[in-house]
């Protein structure tokens, strides 16, 4: 008797995971389902999955329409900048909160502590201000510069990582005559890439889908980011719903990929950014 | 003592990047927003020095208390729903066969980009011919316009936040779970300890540390809404939806309002500050850490 409630038991627990699973699958599906019919066919009640023929033109018209190629373009170049130069810069510094020694390291430590606590919603009046004086407005370099050399919590995260690597490796290295610099990128980088990766990960997603920043900061179309093409698209086609879809499909689709493909990777970094409270 | 000095000299160097990029985009700016909030500014011509005049102006302003009980409101559905449903989903499916396919799919939203999934999902809730409607009508409800009325569009947008986030917290939870050591499991159940008794009695407890880091997060980047209000209502209908960030952003760059966007901006900033220092108080009474 026992046996058999608790396969009913499992049974039902696998029924609702699976609803809640297709919540939150169903918003993609349908967005490439109406993606590919034709402007009279999403009105059809009641609604179908598919109508033939397939209307790929909507891909098409995105395409044609707005700069798409160059947006990603502008994404990647924007994105892959902050992170690499992020990760550089954090993981040099959590080297040197976590390992040098050096007078007011302490002091400078909560200083990052407390940068970590101000939100870009704050900032964003002032950084507007110093962009423009700064002739910056309207050009990546607005996006690029605060991403790249401030991310508190990044040096924070590596700081607490790199802590944690016993003392005893660098101070061999410092009698076989390492150089500093030496140690940061024969030891201490290779010792810390599983956390560099989760950084990367996090970082990446976040960058990528960044909206706000370059709302304030860019205004011309041939500089736009993907996230904000996609806004503007919004308003050109407004109603035109099997184009609108194909435009997020557009934007949508190669990160899912992405995520499917790498979804240990990405999983396993946004577990450990998450876990060192 | 040579050592010593090239060691030090290291040192700065190595943190100067991130140091001198922290004064300029992060301390310099906040210094220059308290500054900006005591001043009126076009954007244009010079600040001009006002006083307090901003914030009199501020808090007698409806859009500010406005924006204010439209965040708190919606927060008070995004942060629970978010925390319990990411501790309820990690732990049903923490043992179960197909725990990768299930967190695969309650991740997916999280990867995709605020734009896009709120175009999805204005789709989805268009009042005439969405699918949500089709939905409910199998129920037989009469069709709804869900994010165009006054009373829905707060909860709805909270509802949609929850679907595009849950993901972080559930894997979060999920890598806390794991952590606990089964013996604690085993050793209630030689004792007799039911499901739920087993849940308050070990997994609660044992995850309060992580519970607690997540709730923060998740309350200051409930504060922070903005990119899907701003893409789906844009504040509407008649601001039943507009929210702080959105209330800064309009001030500031809509109405070139820059001083008293400032003060918003740091009364946003200052609000924020009290909260995680009493959730970091309360903390103390209920997270146990592991001795």
């Amino acid at each position: 008797m026992k046996h058999k409630s608790n396969i009913l038991v499992s049974v039902i627990k696998h029924f609702v995971l699976i609803c809640i699973a297709a919540i939150m699958v169903f918003p993609f599906v349908w967005m490439v389902s109406t993606s590919l019919k034709d402007t009279y066919a999403v009105y059809s009640y009641p609604p179908k999955f598919f109508s033939w023929p397939l209307e790929f033109a909507n891909y098409q018209s995105v395409w044609t329409s707005l700069p798409f190629g160059a947006a990603f373009l502008n994404s990647l170049t924007i994105t892959v900048l902050i992170v690499f130069f992020q990760l550089f810069t954090a993981s040099m510094a959590a080297f040197s909160f976590a390992k040098l020694k050096f007078k007011g390291r302490e002091t400078l430590f909560i200083l990052i502590l407390a940068t970590m606590m101000i939100p870009e919603q704050v900032t964003m009046i002032p950084l507007f201000k110093m962009f423009t004086a700064a002739n910056l407005i309207d050009t990546h370099w607005a996006l690029i510069l605060p991403g790249a050399f401030c991310y508190p919590f990044g040096v924070f995260m590596l700081r607490q990582f790199i802590k944690g690597l016993p003392d005893a490796l660098m101070e061999a290295a410092r009698i076989d005559g390492c150089s500093y610099p030496k140690i940061y990128y024969k030891i201490i980088l290779p010792l810390s890439k599983s956390s560099i990766m989760a950084l990367l990960i996090f970082s990446f997603l976040q960058n990528w889908n960044s909206f706000l920043y370059p709302l304030l900061f860019l205004n011309t179309q041939e500089k736009f980011t993907l996230p904000l093409m996609l806004n503007i698209f919004k308003g050109l086609y407004f109603t035109n719903w099997p184009v609108l879809m194909a435009a997020a499909g557009v934007v949508v689709i190669p990160v899912i990929i992405v995520y499917l493909i790498a979804q240990k990777y990405i999983i396993e970094g946004i577990a450990i950014t998450g876990m060192k409270g | 003592m040579k050592g010593n000095k090239t060691e030090s000299l290291y040192g700065y160097l190595f943190i100067t990047p991130q140091i001198v990029g922290l004064t300029i985009f992060s301390i310099i700016p906040i210094i220059s927003v308290f500054y900006l909030s005591f001043c009126q500014w076009d954007a244009v011509s010079d600040p001009i020095f006002v006083g307090v005049q901003n914030y009199i102006e501020e808090i007698k302003d409806p859009n500010f208390s406005k924006a204010a009980l439209n965040t708190l409101l919606y927060s008070l559905i995004y942060i629970p729903g978010n925390i319990i449903i990411a501790l309820l989903l990690a732990v049903a499916i923490k043992n179960i066969k197909g725990k990768t396919a299930y967190r695969l799919c309650y991740f997916l939203p999280a990867v995709t980009g605020s734009v896009a999934m709120s175009m999805i999902w204005l789709w989805i809730l268009e009042p005439n011919a969405g699918i949500m409607n089709y939905f409910l009508s199998i129920f037989g409800i009469e069709k709804l316009n869900l994010l165009g009325n006054m009373a829905t569009v707060i909860p709805t947008i909270g509802c949609i936040a929850v679907w595009y986030n849950v993901g972080y917290n559930v894997v979060i939870y999920i890598a806390g779970l794991e952590g606990i050591p089964g013996v604690y499991y085993e050793a209630a159940m030689i004792d007799g300890a039911n499901p739920v008794t087993r849940f308050f009695k070990i997994t609660l407890p044992m995850m309060s540390p992580t519970i607690f880091f997540t709730t923060i997060m998740t309350t200051i980047a409930s504060f922070k809404v903005f990119d899907q209000v701003f893409v789906m209502t844009n504040g509407g209908p008649s601001k039943a939806s507009y929210m702080y960030v959105l209330h800064i952003y309009d001030y500031g760059f809509k109405q070139f309002k820059m001083g008293q966007s400032s003060t918003a901006a740091v009364i946003f900033f200052v609000l924020l500050l009290i909260l995680t220092i009493i959730q970091n108080i309360m903390s103390k009474r209920w997270v146990n850490y592991e001795t």
